[in-house]
């Protein structure tokens, strides 16, 4: 059983070996040897891989990092079923038109420092509504508290409730709501602060929940499972690899501009030129 | 402890409903009369409330009953100064809608009538008596969770300008007619003008005013109304604490003349919620939940049926007390007005794409 959490950076789940059997099973070939992490020590000092293999691992943990072409930074939410359904609704507008965002994410700081929340939220909020943040004004408290309005360049603006105060292990708390004129989408239920799992156990052990959402990764937690996901999209798609990279560079430079944005308390615009969000 | 004589002007605020109830029960109240602001509005209160009289004009019913001590001012914001004069002549006390007003100069001549009648004037933010927030400020004043670094709060709502008219009007609830911004055709007067509340409790549970804001506003989701209903604010306190405050119409509603039944078109009609982030953990509180649920008459959608609490009870017994006891109430004029300059300075802000920075009032400094 898992417990529900995004980032399950102590679960001993063991990534590549979930990986290895994707990509046998569909007969996938990786044109170069290849390791999934979770998050990587060497990146986080602001090193690069340090061997011949590809170094697949979640963009968000990896801003410190010199990007190579050894350096694959994956934006594992993205196969999130969750995001992906909300995605969808937009692009078929069954809610439409978006004119509000309203985000959220709170987390525990050594598994997810502010600086990978605001990598993830500014990424969903460019995939979800689908245009891209023109402009920002961020107010931080400390590296461990933000708050964000952005502005994209629909016209939609998009609140980040971003924290990393929660204790050790503590669970992710996130939020994802979509405001449009007609119609409003959300991955929380109406009139509930935090997620839901779907199976509960009460026993003599105490209580215990879990919320499994891959047949084909049982075992994995969501978090794990759309990690192994995106790995394999790199893997057989290596194409798609630059494209992670231009938007790795991009998200980055959103996450510096909220932290240049709180120190001179301004509303700070994104260059158009410093890369699209695929 | 005696009664006090207690009356209603106008109402035609969206909250009359709520103080129905109290006024009636309270042992500590008797409800004298009501005057209403038309007909319609009359007529309406004659189907909800029996055995109180309800007259065609403010002045008419004071002048029938000057045993009246008290008046709630459930009235559009552009008539709180005069029916306040009105209620400083007759040395009667005020129990005055949330927004008392926007225009700064009015709202010093409120003060200054109030103090020179030695009356009370309390201010109506009644999540003040919400027993999830008086756990909340219990908590953060224990120190559960240490010294605030952040607060996010919300104070999402359907727009109750089909029913309250005066809500979607820019001179009735801001008081004038003031372009957004440059460009934008709509006014100020909207949602933000509806939700004080989030800026009030910023104040009191960081124990810190407001430093500077920043807010921008969407397009609207209701394209016929000429005031805002989607907005978002940041900013921070003077103590550092940053916050993000959600105070838009983002829900949808049928367009019912009378609140009721089947008002909502989204199924939860309201919320404050808190997520409060501080040095040694973080708070989350749904300051109206759990609540019920059902998809009944009489549209048969799913829908979040509110299990209100009491905050009129315990609002109103302060303000009983304060009447009797010649003191005044936490939340009274000078309190709320740097709530009020807050407000106006997201207006400011929306209008000049940056943030804006408040000063501190003589009564923070103090």
């Amino acid at each position: 059983m898992s417990v529900v959490s995004f980032d399950a950076a102590t679960s001993g789940a063991d990534l590549n070996a979930a990986l290895e059997r994707l990509l046998r099973k569909y007969d996938v070939a990786p044109d170069l040897p290849w390791r999934l992490e979770r998050r990587c020590e060497a990146f986080e000092r602001g090193r690069g891989p340090d061997d011949d293999a590809l170094l697949l691992v979640p963009g968000s943990l990896a801003t410190g990092a010199a990007l190579s072409e050894r350096l694959v930074p994956l934006l594992p939410w993205r196969s999130e079923r969750r995001f992906v359904e909300l995605r969808g609704l937009v692009a078929q507008r069954t809610i439409a038109p978006v004119l509000m965002g309203r985000l959220a994410c709170h987390a525990d700081a050594n598994r997810m420092p502010l600086e990978a929340i605001l990598y993830r939220e500014f990424d969903l909020a460019e995939w979800l509504i689908g245009s891209p943040i023109v402009s920002l004004y961020a107010s931080l408290h400390q590296r461990r508290a933000a708050n964000v309005i952005l502005r994209l360049a629909d016209g939609t603006i998009c609140s980040v409730e971003a924290s990393a105060v929660l204790p050790p292990g503590a669970a992710l708390q996130d939020r994802h709501e979509l405001i449009a004129r007609r119609g409003v989408a959300s991955d929380r239920a109406v009139d509930t602060q935090v997620a839901q799992a779907s199976v509960y156990v009460r026993n003599a052990a105490g209580q215990t929940q879990c919320t499994d959402v891959d047949f084909e990764l049982f075992g994995l937690d969501a978090g794990d499972a759309s990690l192994v996901r995106a790995a394999y999209e790199a893997l057989g798609r290596p194409d798609a690899r630059s494209a992670l990279r231009r938007t790795h560079r991009r998200l980055c430079r959103l996450v510096d501009l909220a932290i240049e944005s709180d120190q001179r308390g301004e509303r700070l615009r994104m260059a158009t030129d410093e890369g699209g969000n695929p | 402890m005696t009664p006090i004589k207690i009356a209603m002007m106008s109402l035609t605020h969206g909250h009359t409903r709520k103080y129905f109830q109290t006024l009636r029960d309270s042992p500590r109240l008797q409800w004298i009369a009501a005057s209403a602001d038309d007909d319609v509005v009359r007529q309406r209160f004659h189907r909800a409330v029996t055995g109180v009289p309800c007259y065609a004009s403010a002045e008419e019913m004071l002048d029938r009953h000057p045993e009246i001590e008290a008046v709630v001012l459930a009235s559009a914001n552009d008539q709180h100064l005069a029916q306040m004069k009105a209620c400083a002549e007759r040395k009667i006390h005020v129990l005055s809608m949330k927004i008392p007003t926007f225009d700064l100069d009015e709202y010093d001549q409120m003060i200054e009538l109030m103090d020179r009648a030695g009356l009370v004037c309390q201010i109506e933010l009644e999540l003040h008596y919400n027993p999830v927030v008086e756990r909340v400020k219990r908590l953060v004043a224990d120190g559960a969770i240490g010294r605030l670094l952040s607060i996010q709060a919300t104070n999402i709502t359907l727009s109750p300008v089909w029913a309250f008219p005066w809500q979607g009007s820019p001179e009735q609830s801001y008081g004038r007619r003031v372009p957004l911004a440059v460009g934008d055709d709509r006014f100020r007067g909207g949602a933000l003008c509806d939700h004080p509340h989030i800026f009030d409790l910023i104040r009191w549970l960081t124990g810190s005013r407001i430093e500077h804001v920043y807010a921008e506003v969407a397009p609207n989701i209701r394209t016929d109304l000429e005031v805002e209903d989607l907005l978002l604010v940041t900013g921070k306190m003077a103590d550092g604490c940053t916050f993000l405050l959600d105070p838009s119409w983002s829900r949808l509603e049928e367009r019912l003349a009378e609140p009721g039944p089947g008002w909502e078109i989204f199924p939860k009609r309201m919320e404050v919620n808190l997520t409060l982030s501080g040095e040694q953990g973080a708070l989350m509180a749904d300051c109206f939940g759990p609540n019920v649920y059902h998809n009944g008459a009489p549209r048969d959608r799913y829908v979040v049926q509110y299990t209100y609490f009491d905050e009129w009870i315990g609002l109103v017994d302060e303000f009983v007390a304060c009447v009797r006891e010649g003191r005044q109430p936490q939340i009274n004029l000078r309190w709320h007005r740097p709530t009020i300059e807050a407000m106006n300075a997201c207006y400011e802000s929306v209008a000049r794409g940056e943030p804006v920075r408040l000063s501190p009032t003589r009564d923070e400094a103090h």
